[in-house]
């Protein structure tokens, strides 16, 4: 259980729990429960649709977690503690998949069978059509279950979705099918059913089965698609916890060492940290000095020097030397589990989308069942025959359920998806491109996005009479035996130029200082260059000095380089309507030199800020009303990433970035972010597009149904044109042209 | 829950006035209705 207690925050004395919640199957679901919850005495609750968590600060005195499951549960949806953060929690969203495919795989069995009888007179055999109609059940009423269970649960709160509809047409399809079957001729053997287009007014045993059956296959189908994409957005805190170090070499008094788990540490156990490992936790050094590469934490590509006394995060990497740290802060305290909170608390703290066509539905429902209603006031008065008025009335609601609903989302995500694909752009949840309207800002991390993250010579400076070449040799020579980011960056420099290598004797390390080495019979020694060695216009670099026989023989700028298509992109972005922001945890001259090479404007660059300061820039941005995108590619981003309306995350970054963000853009280059941004863009466009033409064919067919001149060749017709229309109207996205 | 009645209450009423106002508008207006057709082949 993740029970921790909140900060003292002088009002509310409260506890914080969440829970895993299922059987939510839109985002009402979730406002229903987040009210429900809250009307619970000393309750405060936020649920997440997207990672079906219900987030919770009670007051343990007036209510515990039992009452709270009680009040989930008493609305018709389950709810449970959860499994501790990391661990395998997929299991629900699988099961959910898997039963989705279930109802869709045996729908598709027994449907397609029901509307071949229905659609084909020839071959209609004796008795057909009590065949169809064993057939259709178990698709109208098993495998449309989640439709009819969530229709009723919509009922009990006065509310209708798309499930309602989906519900009552299936109902009114099979339920008058049925009736028509038993108690019309329409069940004597021998009965065929043709398709005409003379109005079928009198008409009372016109059989719907197929109607049922295929919408249903559809429906499920788009469900299903949907579930698939939604699995993955929970990914981002089990790929951030397992960042972690699983295990940890403890320091014993008598100077052994005893690997243990990393979660089994506690506050002032000395732990041994070799080069190239992670950091068992937060700590401080104790011995030792070495390069850690604080990326994680800081987004910055320079790893920082450590020595006894300085301050490490947990998770960080230690490139260079053994150190010895003395744990500070361990579980749910380190740096690494506040990121963690940090995540979760951006995706639940968004507000819960409510899908389009639920919207859309929520209005549309309780019209049509009026209707209905309406038609058979009228035709019990024209006709003095109950049974008679039941089926222009039966018609209309089977009518106003669209097939090609289920078809308008997921056939523009497919094709949409599809297309960013080949172009490089992964889509990830359906619910993001609905709910992204018009971004207005885009937030671009530095390291990794703008620039390569990849550090690499800039220029080298030979002192008067030296060779550069020469001097360039030497320097290779002895970073060549390093693993440290600047000594890989001189050595690429000097193959880059052709230069052959020589070999490097009595290579010594200095942690944090630099490397010594003998090359050729002189000993070279490579160490940060002090300030007054450093050349000018390289405040925003890191110089090396190169000293041969105690001799300086020049200097090597390093710097991270901005990506040769980071201008022209961000000019792109700017040409789409969008404020570019450039955010980094790095310093002011290193922030304000790559925004003015990038044309950024110096008032848009926000240097030096921390994992939340980048997620607090987030949320400053949208209270003033701004629509942000973010693109980053780092752990320190994931949390922003989150809260951003659009996270864009850069294929070469981390995975904890690219699960807590809704799009992935494959090449490393911000050209993809605009074409993601337009892609994003045409796709909703096209998304409502669907939704309007799904809807305007049978709401256009609703009159003739309600007049009673609806045969059903139109009411067919009305349904193929619709799902036509909206697959070919989705298939123009096919032609979508990424960078124009 | 005083809500959730009301508003089922409410849209009962609106359904029950619509079944009524187009049964009025029905008698009214009703008049020779053709026979009963069907698009059923019988054996």
């Amino acid at each position: 259980m993740s029970t921790t207690a909140l900060p003292d925050t002088g009002d509310v004395a409260g506890e914080h729990l969440d829970l895993a919640l299922t059987g939510m199957t839109c985002a009402a679901c979730a406002m229903r429960i987040e009210k429900k919850l809250n009307r619970l005495d000393g309750v405060t609750a936020t649920v997440n649709y997207a990672t079906e968590r219900a987030n919770i600060t009670y007051n343990p005195a007036t209510t515990d977690a039992d009452a709270m499951i009680g009040a989930v549960e008493s609305i018709g949806y389950k709810a449970a503690l959860p499994a501790p953060i990391g661990a395998d929690t997929d299991d629900p969203a699988l099961a959910r998949i898997a039963d989705l495919r279930r109802r869709l795989l045996v729908s598709i069995a027994f449907g397609t069978p029901v509307l071949l009888l229905s659609m084909i007179a020839p071959l209609q055999f004796r008795g057909w059509q009590w065949v169809a109609l064993v057939l259709a059940a178990p698709v109208a009423a098993w495998a449309a279950y989640p439709f009819h269970h969530a229709a009723w649960r919509n009922l009990g709160q006065a509310e209708a979705s798309m499930d309602t509809l989906v519900s009552v047409g299936v109902i009114a399809a099979f339920g008058w099918s049925l009736y028509a079957l038993c108690f019309t001729q329409a069940g004597d053997l021998g009965t065929t059913m043709s398709m005409s287009l003379i109005p079928t007014r009198g008409d009372t045993h016109h059989l719907y089965l197929e109607v049922a059956s295929t919408t249903v296959a559809l429906i499920l189908a788009g469900r299903w698609f949907e579930a698939r994409a939604k699995r993955r957005a929970g990914g981002a805190l089990r790929a951030l916890m397992a960042l972690g170090a699983n295990t940890a070499s403890v320091l014993q008094p008598d100077g052994s060492e005893l690997e243990v788990e990393a979660s089994t540490l506690r506050v002032g156990d000395r732990f041994v940290v070799r080069p190239g490992e992670r950091i068992a936790t937060d700590g401080v050094v104790e011995v030792g000095a070495s390069a850690v590469d604080m990326s994680l934490v800081t987004g910055e590509s320079v790893p920082v020097e450590v020595a006894p006394g300085s301050a490490v995060t947990g998770a960080t990497i230690n490139a260079q030397g053994r150190l010895v740290v003395r744990a500070t802060r361990v579980g749910a305290d380190t740096a690494l589990a506040q990121m963690a909170r940090l995540v979760e608390a951006a995706q639940t703290g968004k507000a819960p989308v409510q899908r389009l066509a639920d919207r859309v539905a929520g209005v549309f429902v309780p019209v049509v069942i009026t209707l209905a209603a309406a038609t058979l006031g009228f035709w019990l008065a024209r006709t003095d025959s109950f049974a008679e008025a039941m089926s222009p009335a039966v018609a209309v609601l089977i009518i106003a359920c669209p097939c090609a609903l289920g078809l308008a989302t997921p056939t523009a995500l497919l094709v949409g998806t599809g297309r960013g694909a080949q172009a490089g752009i992964l889509i990830k949840g359906p619910e993001i491109l609905e709910s992204t309207r018009q971004v207005d800002t885009i937030l671009l991390d530095k390291t990794g996005t703008i620039t390569t993250g990849q550090m690499s010579v800039g220029a080298v400076h030979a002192a008067a009479g030296i060779d550069a070449t020469e001097l360039l040799q030497f320097a290779a020579a002895v970073e060549a035996a390093s693993e440290h980011p600047i000594a890989r960056a001189v050595v690429r420099e000097a193959q880059q130029q052709g230069i052959a290598i020589a070999t490097a004797d009595e290579f010594v390390a200095h942690a944090g200082v630099g490397a010594s080495a003998v090359v050729s019979g002189r000993r070279v020694h490579i160490g940060r260059a002090a300030t007054d060695e450093c050349p000018p216009g390289s405040e925003a670099m890191t110089v090396v000095a190169v000293r041969i026989d105690d001799t300086l023989w020049g200097t090597i700028t390093v710097a991270d380089t901005v990506k040769p298509t980071s201008a022209a992109a961000i000019q792109r972005l700017r040409e789409l309507g969008l404020r570019p922001i450039l955010l980094t945890g790095d310093n002011e001259l290193t922030a304000t030199a790559v925004a003015h090479e990038v044309g950024i404007q110096p008032a848009d660059v926000v240097w030096g800020v921390l994992p939340e300061g980048k997620v607090q820039q987030v949320q400053r941005l949208q209270a003033e009303g701004r629509v942000v995108a973010m693109v980053g590619d780092g752990v320190n981003d994931a949390a922003a990433l989150a809260q951003a309306d659009l996270g864009i995350a850069m294929g070469t970054g981390t995975d904890v970035a690219i699960e807590a963000s809704d799009l992935t853009l494959v090449r490393a280059d911000l050209h993809a972010a605009a074409d993601a941004i337009r892609l994003s863009r045409r796709t909703l466009g096209v998304i409502k597009g669907n939704l309007f033409w799904a809807f305007a064919y049978n709401v256009a067919a609703i009159p003739l149904a309600m007049s009673w001149s609806l045969s059903p060749v139109v009411a067919s017709a009305a349904m193929a044109f619709s799902s036509v229309f909206v697959v070919s109207n989705s298939l123009r996205l096919r032609r979508f042209n990424p960078g124009t | 829950m005083h809500r959730v009645a009301l508003r089922l209450a409410v849209f009962a009423l609106v359904l029950a006035s619509a079944f009524g106002g187009a049964y009025a508008l029905g008698s009214a207006t009703g008049g020779d209705d053709p026979a009963p057709v069907h698009d059923m082949d019988m054996p």
